[in-house]
């Protein structure tokens, strides 16, 4: 059934609020320079710690985040829905709010961040490290939720034939179960990262803004309008950089999906 | 552990198990000597997936325990569970299971779904290969080894399901309505499979269905089952011809009627089932007798019960019903009421019964059986095997 007309209209309005302010950068780009700009070393610094830190900290989210995901899918119905609001409270949560909330845990004066100073001189804050822990707490919310869903529909017959079949648990899971997930696992990967190299608001309380240390792409494009670091030529130049990858990994997931269903 | 599929397992299996659920326990004893083939019968919700579950490993028993007897050169028995030791992990029981959904791995080729069972109890690779090879031959789909299940049709699936299920070498293999998923085309292929196989090899085998005729071809014995209790052992040709229980009679298509057994009106030795306050004549069922005062089944073929008028009073030998079904074939009329009698007769007696014309759906009528079957209404789970 076609929905009525005017619902349509709304939709194109909706779609051109999604894809209009993108199509209004690409204006702005200056493209004779924009191979200069993106190679300007602060930039590139920038691009290279982004990389660094989304990578480390998207397999921090599948190692610790798979594992979290599977409890959920196979905790009985009460348990699992305590658990899946714990996970959904950072994915809701204002960035910003979260990096407030870590400083207050790991910072100096906190609650772990103290006896850790004080016994070796250590504090996670404002290092390439801290990036990556900010990162992995906006990102891993992500991956569990889209692999806890795939984890929860994909058969658990599967996993009781096998076990019958006489497989342990450890062959069932990576025989089995891991392989039926696949296609999730890929797509809550994506997700994390993507979130994770777009990651701003906590990392900018929890990590700061010190260039080759904690200035990811994000903050480098936030520092250039302030008119330090990088120039707005570059931030765009960095932004499209990030709209093109974006839209690659969108395209690449979609294809990928549709090969994996058949 | 050998995966060798020529030579019976000759494991059989003994299990006397009671499980918590929230509604009520599931208790039962089950045996199965080696090579023997169980059917449990029971309405949905009856406990059958419980049982099966446990057998499994996959639920906690509250009591009782799960052994398996005898298995090759070892003639003893070993415990797979019971309360206050350490369950044996479902992996290690040797128990494999058939599932009415095929459920074969999607990501795996048919050979590999097959080698399955035997890569995990450590065959290697080449010999595993060979061996599923030889059951994907023996079900008909060597031709397809190297193609993936989505691309088989449900009746070849459940085909390779089967393969794979003996090609882990079970000591006892669980049958979880095994057809119940099949079209009317593929049934009797996978059905005629599962029995040659099933007797080649010699394998222990618990069949659940609510198929009689599931039964009748692959069971030697069957067991019913309702709201978690035995109520009936016995094999299963015995349950078209005499059954002793609710849901066996339904299968078999008699009715039933619930009552008291009382002494004859005339105080006679032979007893009647008082139903309100009609009193309707029985013969004792020999195997399992109702004891005065107790609760007992009367049971019925449909071709030995009457319509009679609503205001046909005599001897109390009829008792009202309303009517919950009518079908009319063959010339005769199959009217089932709402106490558990069903009647068969002709449409003239239908229409004398009624005053003229078929009886209708919510219509009420006296329906006179004139034998019913006393039995036992059985609430324990009794040894009478």
């Amino acid at each position: 059934m076609r929905p009525p007309a005017w619902l349509r209209t709304f939709a194109l309005v909706g779609l051109a609020v999604l894809v209009l302010p993108l199509a209004g950068m690409l204006t702005r780009v200056h493209w004779s320079t924009l191979g200069e700009d993106l190679v300007a070393p602060s930039t590139v610094t920038a691009l290279w710690l982004s990389l660094l830190t989304a990578f480390c900290s998207t397999i921090a989210c599948l190692v610790l985040g798979f594992p979290l995901a599977l409890l959920i899918a196979r905790a009985s119905s009460r348990t699992a829905a305590v658990l899946r609001a714990a996970v959904m409270v950072p994915l809701v949560l204002p960035p910003m709010v979260g990096g407030l909330a870590l400083l207050s845990l790991l910072g100096r004066s906190g609650v772990i961040g103290k006896p850790v100073f004080e016994a070796t001189g250590f504090s996670l804050p404002y290092t390439t490290a801290g990036v990556v822990v900010a990162q992995t707490f906006v990102a891993m919310p992500f991956l569990v939720i889209t692999l806890e869903g795939v984890l929860r529909t994909s058969g658990q017959g599967h996993e009781r034939v096998a076990a019958s079949l006489g497989a342990s648990r450890w062959r069932v899971l990576t025989r089995v179960t891991l392989p039926l997930v696949t296609p999730g696992l890929v797509a809550g990967t994506v997700l994390a990262f993507a979130r994770a190299m777009g990651e701003f608001g906590a990392t900018a309380l929890f990590a700061g803004n010190s260039e080759g240390v904690t200035r990811t792409m994000p903050l480098a494009i936030y520092t250039a309008y302030n008119g330090v670091g990088v120039s707005q030529d570059s931030a765009l130049a960095l932004s499209l950089l990030l709209l093109v990858s974006a839209v690659v990994i969108v395209a690449g997931l979609r294809s990928w999906r549709e090969e994996a269903v058949r | 552990m050998s995966a060798g599929s020529e030579r019976p397992t000759g494991a059989g299996l003994a299990a006397d198990l009671v499980v918590r659920r929230e509604s009520f326990d599931v208790c039962a004893r089950l045996e199965v000597p080696p090579g023997g083939r169980l059917a449990l019968l029971g309405p949905n919700g009856a406990g059958k997936s419980t049982i099966l579950g446990a057998l499994a490993g996959a639920v906690p028993l509250a009591e009782g325990r799960i052994a398996v007897t005898g298995g090759g050169e070892q003639a003893r028995e070993r415990v797979l569970d019971a309360p206050g030791r350490r369950s044996v992990p479902t992996h290690r029981r040797g128990i494999t299971l058939l599932e009415q959904r095929p459920l074969l791995f999607p990501h795996l080729d048919l050979v590999a779904n097959v080698a399955f069972g035997p890569r995990a109890r450590g065959m290697g690779r080449r010999q595993a290969r060979a061996l599923a090879l030889d059951w994907l031959e023996r079900v008909g789909l060597a031709d397809r080894a190297a193609q993936r299940p989505h691309r088989l049709s449900g009746g070849q699936q459940q085909r390779v399901a089967l393969a794979r299920a003996f090609a882990a070498g079970p000591s006892v293999i669980l049958l979880d309505e095994p057809f119940a998923a099949l079209d009317a085309e593929s049934t009797p292929r996978v059905r005629g499979l599962l029995t040659r196989e099933l007797a080649r090899t010699g394998t222990t085998a618990l069949l659940v269905t609510h198929q009689l005729s599931d039964a009748w071809d692959l069971a030697d014995r069957c067991v019913v089952l309702e709201s978690g209790t035995i109520r009936e052992r016995t094999a299963p040709e015995q349950i078209a011809t005499t059954p002793r229980s609710r849901f066996g009679a339904r299968l078999a298509g008699f009715g039933v009627i619930e009552g008291m057994c009382a002494p004859g009106a005339d105080g006679a030795a032979r007893p009647v089932l008082r139903v309100g306050d009609a009193l309707l004549p029985g013969v004792p069922d020999p195997d399992a007798p109702p004891r005065r005062g107790e609760s007992a089944l009367g049971i019925a073929a449909p071709e030995d019960v009457d319509l009679l008028p609503l205001d046909d009073h005599r001897g109390r030998a009829g008792v009202v019903g309303q009517v919950i079904g009518v079908q009319a074939s063959a010339g005769r009329v199959r009217i089932e009421a709402e106490n558990g009698l069903i009647a068969q007769v002709s449409p003239e007696a239908a229409a004398r019964a009624t005053g003229g014309g078929l009886p209708v759906v919510g219509s009420r009528l006296r329906l006179a059986p004139s034998s019913l079957r006393l039995v036992q209404d059985r609430r324990q789970d009794e040894a009478a095997r």
